[in-house]
Formats: C-alpha cells, sequence, structure tokens
C-alpha cells in the first residue's frame, strides 16, 4: 500500500468509527500538519504486534471530548468526568487501530492489539523525531481537532 | 424472569455502552454483572449465576479467547450462551471463537445488532 493510500485508509476508518461510535461528524482536512503548540490536547496511544508491529497515536482536541463521551455513554456532557472522557478516547482509538489494521494487512492477518494508554507531549514529539509515521491524518470536528500517527516498528 | 448477563470488556466505557445498548433492547434483563478481564469474569461466574456472557478479546491478564477455552474445561461454564463483542478484524480468531460457539459482533456496533444477536443465540443458536 502507498502512502498516499495508507493516508487515505486511515482517514476513512477514522472518520466511519467516529460517526458509527459517538454520531460525530469529521471533514479530512490534510496529511501535513505538526503537532500543535497548544496545551488543550489530550495524547493516547495504542501498540499493536501482527505480521507488522507499531502504534497508532490520536492527539484529541480537549474541547471534542465533552461530546464524545457523553454520546458514547449516553448521559449529559455536566456529568462526565475527567477519568470517562479519557476512558472514552482511548477506547475509541482502540476501536479505530482494531479496525483499520485488517483493512491494511487484510483479513486473515492475526494482530494482539495492547491496552490503549495515555501519552504526554513531549514522548509523541520525541517518537516523531526518530520514527516516520506510515501514515499521518488530521480530522476537522465542529469543536477541535483530532490528529493520527500510525507507526511501525523496526 | 430476566437473564442475568456478564459483561467483560477492559474499557468501563465499552461495558457501559454495551449497558445501554441492552436497556434499549427491550430484552427482559436480571442482574448485569461486569468484569475487566478473563480471569476476573471466571471468578464472578464461580459466585453468580449467569445466562449470558458478552465478552471482548483483546484483553490484560487473560483475553476472551483464553477465557472460552477454560470455561470449556468446566462443565459447570461450558454450556453458557457467548457473543463476542470486539474489534478483532482477524477472520482466522473469529473463525476460532465461532468454533467454540460464541457467536460475533464487530465494534462499532448498534443496539439493534446487540439485541438481535442475543435473541438468535438464546432462539436458535444461529447469527442473524
Amino acid at each position: 500500500m502507498t502512502a498516499g493510500a495508507l493516508n487515505a485508509t486511515l482517514m476513512e476508518v477514522a472518520s466511519e468509527m467516529l460517526e458509527s461510535l459517538a454520531f460525530m461528524f469529521s471533514t479530512p482536512d490534510t496529511t501535513d500538519f505538526d503537532p500543535p503548540e497548544s496545551d488543550a490536547f489530550r495524547i493516547v496511544t495504542v501498540e499493536f504486534d501482527g505480521p507488522f508491529s507499531g502504534a497508532l497515536v490520536l492527539m484529541a482536541a480537549e474541547e471534542t471530548l465533552p461530546e464524545l463521551t457523553a454520546s458514547m455513554l449516553g448521559v449529559e456532557e455536566t456529568e462526565i468526568s475527567s477519568e470517562q472522557k479519557e476512558d472514552a478516547l482511548k477506547e475509541t482509538l482502540n476501536v479505530v487501530c482494531g479496525n483499520l489494521l485488517p483493512r491494511i494487512a487484510g483479513k486473515e492477518a492475526v494482530f494482539d492489539i495492547a491496552r490503549p494508554i495515555s501519552m504526554s507531549r513531549i514522548e509523541l514529539e520525541a517518537l516523531l523525531q526518530v520514527r516516520q509515521p506510515m501514515a499521518k491524518v488530521l480530522l476537522d470536528l465542529d469543536a477541535g481537532s483530532w490528529m493520527f500517527w500510525l507507526f511501525q516498528r523496526s | 424472569m430476566g437473564m442475568n448477563i456478564l459483561i467483560v470488556d477492559d474499557s468501563s466505557v465499552m461495558r457501559q455502552m454495551i449497558i445501554k445498548a441492552l436497556n434499549m433492547s427491550g430484552l427482559p434483563l436480571g442482574e448485569i454483572h461486569q468484569a475487566g478481564n478473563g480471569k476476573e469474569a471466571l471468578e464472578l461466574l464461580d459466585r453468580h449465576w449467569v445466562d449470558l456472557l458478552i465478552l471482548d478479546i483483546n484483553m490484560p491478564v487473560m483475553n476472551g479467547e483464553e477465557m472460552m477455552i477454560e470455561m470449556k474445561k468446566n462443565p459447570a461454564f461450558g454450556d453458557i450462551p457467548v457473543v463476542v463483542v470486539s474489534t478483532e478484524g482477524s477472520a482466522t480468531r473469529i473463525e476460532r471463537m465461532k468454533a467454540m460457539g460464541a457467536l460475533f459482533v464487530h465494534k462499532p456496533f448498534t443496539p439493534e445488532i446487540i439485541r438481535d444477536t442475543i435473541r438468535s443465540l438464546l432462539i436458535t443458536g444461529d447469527e442473524p
């Protein structure tokens, strides 16, 4: 799969999962971007092992999380805790990763997907310094942007 | 009398989403139990009567496939109907779970898919 095709696949899967999980609609923006300087983002990552191994990273605008979490849990935005926002973001990344890998490697491929964990901005920047992502996309949502990076472990 | 259901998923948000779907399903519900991995779930099965298991695959400590293998070794748990709800995309692994008698629902799911799968499992044992 070419880099362009990988970006398109990541964009398609991420958009579909957001819509299905939380009825949130996104607009593909660009594949040419860097992590924003603002602190108003949360970063989560999930590692996987299989025919190829690596990690998928998601950096999401804090302002998008109340709508995501409320929609997934079926509660009011005012009833949501910070921990629930984090859990909702991790589960969304888990679902995106689980649906992305077979589209890249085929339906017969078996992957073990680890539990999603939080990541600091410093860790993300360090990763981007040493590793070129296989794919990356930025999606625009009503309340802010979501950025994905797919890394392959060497 | 309602069904007692055990939901096994390491994500508390996903367990809540499944409970929301069950509440919308119109199925007769009894007690809903929750566990974060297969090992916790087996311990819960020792203490509670469960009519249906809703099971994720990728979990820490003991994953869903390992849990089903353990359940099949125990005559008390071996016949409990299982619906696997997972992001799993590997046809190979899905077939292994189906061979042990589970039905499969892919994440993300709709409440209707959960309802129809449980109904079909309880009535015929076949997929909807």
